[in-house]
């Protein structure tokens, strides 16, 4: 019999696991010393990358649903490495028709402004996600935030949600990540420390969502890309956008998922066989509905080799 | 445990709570069916929840003289704050209630197999069958999609999709004429957004008393919001410049406008939440109106399935879904019992400024019925009553509007006399009080037709026009 789990009850587990694994981790003095030095970090800290001037003009935009495509266009213009890598996604197969784009005011007439602006957005913070001697950790990171965003936004639609805020929310989420690794390096460098890879990850793992608050307050992104970054790891402590914070969290599922799995096995031949996310419980998801956000994996997968070549 | 049930509701909103609360008490074996976490239903989740809370910023807003701050400077998210726990309070209390009615709560999806069996499916994919003497659909209404103007929830929206947007537009077309399109569109209106409201017929909630739709419109129209009479959504969509553009049909013919607002909220069809229950495969279909047609013991085609609530067109307000489910419960378990009163009054509230309610009859719905009416502009009431001297109606407008008329209510559903109103001290009777003086001195019409109780309590019976111009 299919009874339900009194929200409260599942709460408890949740950080009862949480604080397991956060206490074990701890526990490791190597890895407690990393952690202590990302606890430093605050929205005043000089150790934050300053929001990318794009970010800022982007984010405006964003919330100027009036805004003209001339205003991105002469934006993107502004920087040529920027409208290089914005051209560059245009023709992809994500998004390119049958005919090549050659200027930006085509860009604009084929994809719409709305996906032009996910696209500056995603070039604009590309340059976040570059931690020079962890490339590949860093492009790791990067290629499930891309994910991470295009699935957030699908599924938001499916429930019928506004899906402005679980694009912004996914690319962002995990933003602290490589500016942990960052400071981490510099630290380590700095300090002189010896520490093993693996310090080196757990430690971003259980410290980066600090530093990505920090980074959120100091860029003044909205409420509830904050509320994300919070709670991204942890939905079930959300106070507030509870819906984007498991939106989110469902879509870093599942891109995950996408990334790591073949596509053959990726989704199942029924419902039965579904292996459940852990947050579409929360989200009300389907097994079938589950399945229809996993149908459009070639066309993300294509999405993010496009913006993170 | 049993998987058999006397009864079996399907939708965890107002009603289906209140019907498997009622079923529990009259002890049957309940199962109260609901395929979301949260008990409390959509509607209040998603609309009624968030456009209060939007309704109480706009006056607070008013109030600090920011009414005419860029609007999509304004993260809504400022505007709702504690939305989230809100939800979860109202949710726990239903939960609460259930839990202790003795009912059991399933969270599933339910499809109907046949009279008295149900297929459930959890959310993680779990298969059961229960089997139910009685079933009762509970399961609200749903936006209806219109050709052309498919709901993306990014430009084109619904209610509870602009409700969930980061920033507020700046301008925005609200197609629809009912309740939920008003209050969106007054809102937005009062918010600084540049609101025009296509209405596709000639009159603003058409199924209250007129008065109520002409103080909205004078509201309306002072707070900057344009009315576009008899015309018609017909295409919206992204305009790939990140608004979005719409067509305007004039019902009377005549050439089509195009707009390019911000965004375009879809507020004009609606229609019972149905999909996936299976109910076409056992003969019960949806109306011409897309409700669930039922008789008065609120049965559907199969006598062993009624509905109740807005999934047969009742409305939004949460009493009379409560009231139409306790009842469905009567006829189904104690049918003697089913023709008492309701013990909450059914008031209908328009949020926004001003806002509006309305409990019982509208002047002129039933025509000939209807004798005599006195409206107190400055109190913000009208009372309707019939040709017996009985109050069947009384409209509010201006602050508090809805507990005004929670407090008055009962002197429309006790039907009683102006006679008696007249007499009735307290306060909150004053004015109507002294409405029904005002039209005892005046004498009535004595030629109409008298109203029958049920009809006017049950809120089923479905009314010339009411749906096709909302």
């Amino acid at each position: 019999m299919i009874c339900e789990s009194p929200i409260e009850a599942e709460n408890s587990v949740a950080e009862e696991r949480a604080t397991t694994t956060t206490h074990r981790h701890t526990q490791d003095p190597e890895v407690a010393s990393l952690v202590a030095l990302l606890g430093r970090i605050n929205a005043a800290s000089p150790s934050l990358p300053p929001r990318p001037e794009v970010v800022a003009e982007v984010m405006t935009l964003l919330q100027d649903p009036r805004a003209d495509s001339k205003r991105l266009a002469r934006l993107v213009h502004g920087d040529p490495a920027l409208a290089a890598q914005v051209l560059r996604v245009a023709n992809s197969p994500a998004w390119r028709g049958r005919a090549r784009i050659v200027t930006l005011q085509q860009a604009v007439a084929r994809l719409g402004i709305g996906a032009l602006q996910e696209i500056v957005l995603s070039a604009a913070i590309a340059g976040v996600y570059q931690v020079k001697g962890h490339e590949d950790l860093a492009a790791s990171i990067w290629r499930h935030a891309i994910g991470t965003a295009l699935f957030a936004k699908a599924t938001a639609r499916l429930r019928r949600r506004n899906v402005e805020s679980a694009f912004i929310g996914g690319l962002l989420h995990s933003v602290g990540r490589p500016v942990a690794l960052w400071e981490l390096m510099r630290q380590i460098k700095k300090k002189r420390l010896n520490c093993t890879p693996i310090a080196v990850r757990t430690a971003v793992d259980l410290g980066h969502e600090r530093v990505g608050m920090a980074l959120a307050s100091s860029w003044k992104l909205p409420d509830v890309v904050q509320s994300v970054i919070g709670h991204v790891a942890d939905p079930v402590r959300a106070t507030d956008h509870r819906s984007a914070v498991f939106t989110v969290a469902f879509g870093a599922e599942v891109a995950h998922r996408a990334l790591t799995t073949d596509a053959e096995e990726l989704i199942p031949k029924s419902p039965e066989e579904l292996v459940p996310f852990r947050h579409s419980e929360a989200l009300d998801l389907y097994p079938d509905q589950v399945i229809a956000i996993l149908e459009q994996t070639p066309k993300v997968i294509a999405a993010i080799r496009a913006m993170s070549a | 445990m049993s998987h058999t049930f006397d009864i079996a509701v399907i939708g965890g909103g107002a009603a289906g709570c209140a019907a498997a609360v009622e079923a529990a008490r009259l002890g049957a074996r309940v199962a109260l069916i609901e395929r979301e976490r949260l008990l409390g239903g959509a509607s209040w989740h998603r609309g009624r929840l968030p456009a209060r809370m939007l309704q109480a910023a706009v006056e607070a807003r008013r109030a600090a003289g920011h009414a005419t701050d860029d609007p999509s400077s304004v993260e809504l998210a400022h505007l709702l704050p504690d939305l989230e726990a809100r939800r979860c309070a109202r949710a726990a209390q239903y939960a609460d209630e259930v839990k202790e009615s003795g009912a059991l709560r399933l969270h599933a999806r339910a499809h109907i197999v046949s009279a008295t069996e149900i297929d459930l499916t959890s959310v993680r994919g779990a298969q059961h069958r229960i089997h139910a003497h009685v079933t009762i659909l509970a399961t609200g209404d749903r936006p209806r999609s219109l050709r052309g103007a498919r709901i993306d929830h990014e430009a084109v929206l619904d209610i509870g999709s602009v409700l969930s947007a980061v920033y507020l537009p700046r301008s925005v077309v609200v197609a629809g004429a009912s309740a939920s399109a008003c209050e969106m569109a007054g809102l937005l209106a009062h918010m600084g957004c540049e609101t025009t409201l296509a209405v596709p017929g000639d009159r603003l909630l058409p199924d209250r008393d007129a008065i109520l739709g002409e103080t909205f419109l004078t509201a309306f129209r002072a707070a900057g919001g344009t009315v576009l009479w008899r015309h018609a959504l017909t295409r919206a969509q992204k305009d790939g410049q990140g608004g979005a553009i719409c067509r305007l049909t004039p019902a009377t013919g005549g050439a089509p406008i195009d707009l390019r607002p911000d965004r375009v909220v879809v507020a004009t069809n609606r229609k019972a939440s149905v999909r996936g229950l299976g109910l076409s495969r056992l003969g019960v279909e949806l109306d011409t109106f897309g409700y669930l047609p039922v008789d008065r013991q609120y049965r559907t085609l199969r006598p062993t399935i009624r509905a109740v609530g807005a999934a047969i067109g009742a409305g939004s307000s949460p009493e009379r879904v409560r009231y139409q489910a306790v009842q469905a419960v009567r006829w189904a378990l104690a049918p003697r019992s089913a023709a008492t009163g309701p013990t909450q009054p059914f008031v209908d509230a328009v949020l926004g400024v001003p806002e509006l309610a309305s409990v019982g009859m509208a002047e002129g719905v039933l025509v000939g019925s209807i004798t005599s009416t006195v409206i107190d502009e400055t109190a913000g009431l009208k009372l309707v009553a019939d040709s017996e001297h009985r109050v069947v109606g009384l409209h509010a407008w201006g602050p508090h509007a809805e507990k005004r008329l929670i407090a008055q209510a009962p002197a429309v559903q006790d039907r009683w006399t102006l006679e008696r109103l007249s007499r009735t001290s307290g306060a909150l009777f004053d004015r109507a009080r002294q409405a029904a003086q005002t039209l005892l001195s005046h004498g009535s019409d004595q030629g109409g037709v008298a109203l029958d109780p049920d009809d006017l309590l049950a809120g089923i019976v479905r009314l010339p026009n009411s749906h096709s111009a909302a």
